[in-house]
């Protein structure tokens, strides 16, 4: 039962994204985006990460595609009344894309990690928690003082132009 | 029927790559930054495929700090397309030629 979940999200998240690759709609791209988040949300509860998927829904669904509507919103039109979308670099950017997930590909497969079974757990979030504040302190106060950097440097840099 | 590591493996690589190729191709800034997204997100996958087996779950870990860092990548990048935008009133890639006004 577990594996038709796997493939089924698995789809989800290949059409989604090879449809991003041939939209020239913004508002499209936008609502594709939230699917593919979405499915890849499912796709980290089977690999037994069912808090990060939670955070995925919250931060990348919740957060970051408000930003990016808001962004379309606010730079969709230009003076002359179209949406610039469209191509370029076509042949070079198929041929470099192809050629690394061909050389990925063929390492992924080669690889000799053997047949692992995924394990299922409970109780994630209080490890999570602990190694938080234990193992990673470090790395959980520095990043907090990077959001706080984000915030400021965003609102600063955001606000109406300082000259003119 | 595939081993589901060698399954996420690949779903990971798809999505790295379509990242890439979003990157390259596309005119508009906001689709780059489309493409950046699914990009850490295919490495987010990589992340959290290793970590299924893993008894403690270090590449979940290191999955949430990954999704920290998108979000404040995404915050800065989405405050400069708005100057650029309100500087050059377009958001046409192959326009942005200047870098003084």
């Amino acid at each position: 039962m577990i594996e038709v979940w796997m493939y089924f999200f698995g789809l989800l998240i290949l059409v989604s994204a090879l449809t991003l690759i041939f939209t020239e709609n913004l508002i499209y791209a936008a609502f594709l985006l939230a699917l593919c988040l979405l499915s890849i949300a499912g796709f980290y509860v089977i690999y037994n990460a069912s808090f990060l998927a939670v955070i995925q829904i919250l931060i990348y669904a919740g957060g970051i595609l408000i930003l990016i509507a808001f962004g379309i919103m606010l730079t969709k039109r230009s003076p002359e009344g179209k949406v610039i979308v469209g191509y370029h670099l076509l042949f070079f950017g198929f041929l470099v894309t192809l050629g690394m997930a061909l050389l990925i590909y063929a390492l992924v497969v080669s690889s000799t990690i053997g047949p692992r079974e995924i394990l299922q757990t409970t109780g994630q979030v209080r490890e999570i928690g602990i190694r938080f504040l234990t193992q990673y302190i470090l790395a959980f106060e520095l990043i907090a003082f990077l959001l706080l950097v984000v915030l400021v440097g965003a609102s600063y840099s955001g606000k109406k132009s300082q000259h003119a | 029927m595939l081993d589901p590591i060698i399954f996420g493996l690949i779903i990971g690589t798809f999505l790295f790559c379509t990242g890439v190729l979003i990157v390259i191709v596309k005119k508009n800034a906001i689709f780059v930054m489309i493409g950046i997204e699914l990009m850490l997100n295919g490495a987010n996958v990589n992340l959290v495929v290793f970590s299924g087996s893993d008894p403690n779950i270090q590449g979940q870990l290191m999955g949430i700090f990954v999704v920290v860092l998108a979000a404040a990548e995404s915050v800065v990048a989405l405050a400069i397309m708005l100057n650029i935008f309100r500087h050059f009133q377009t958001l046409d890639l192959n326009s942005l030629k200047k870098l003084k006004h």
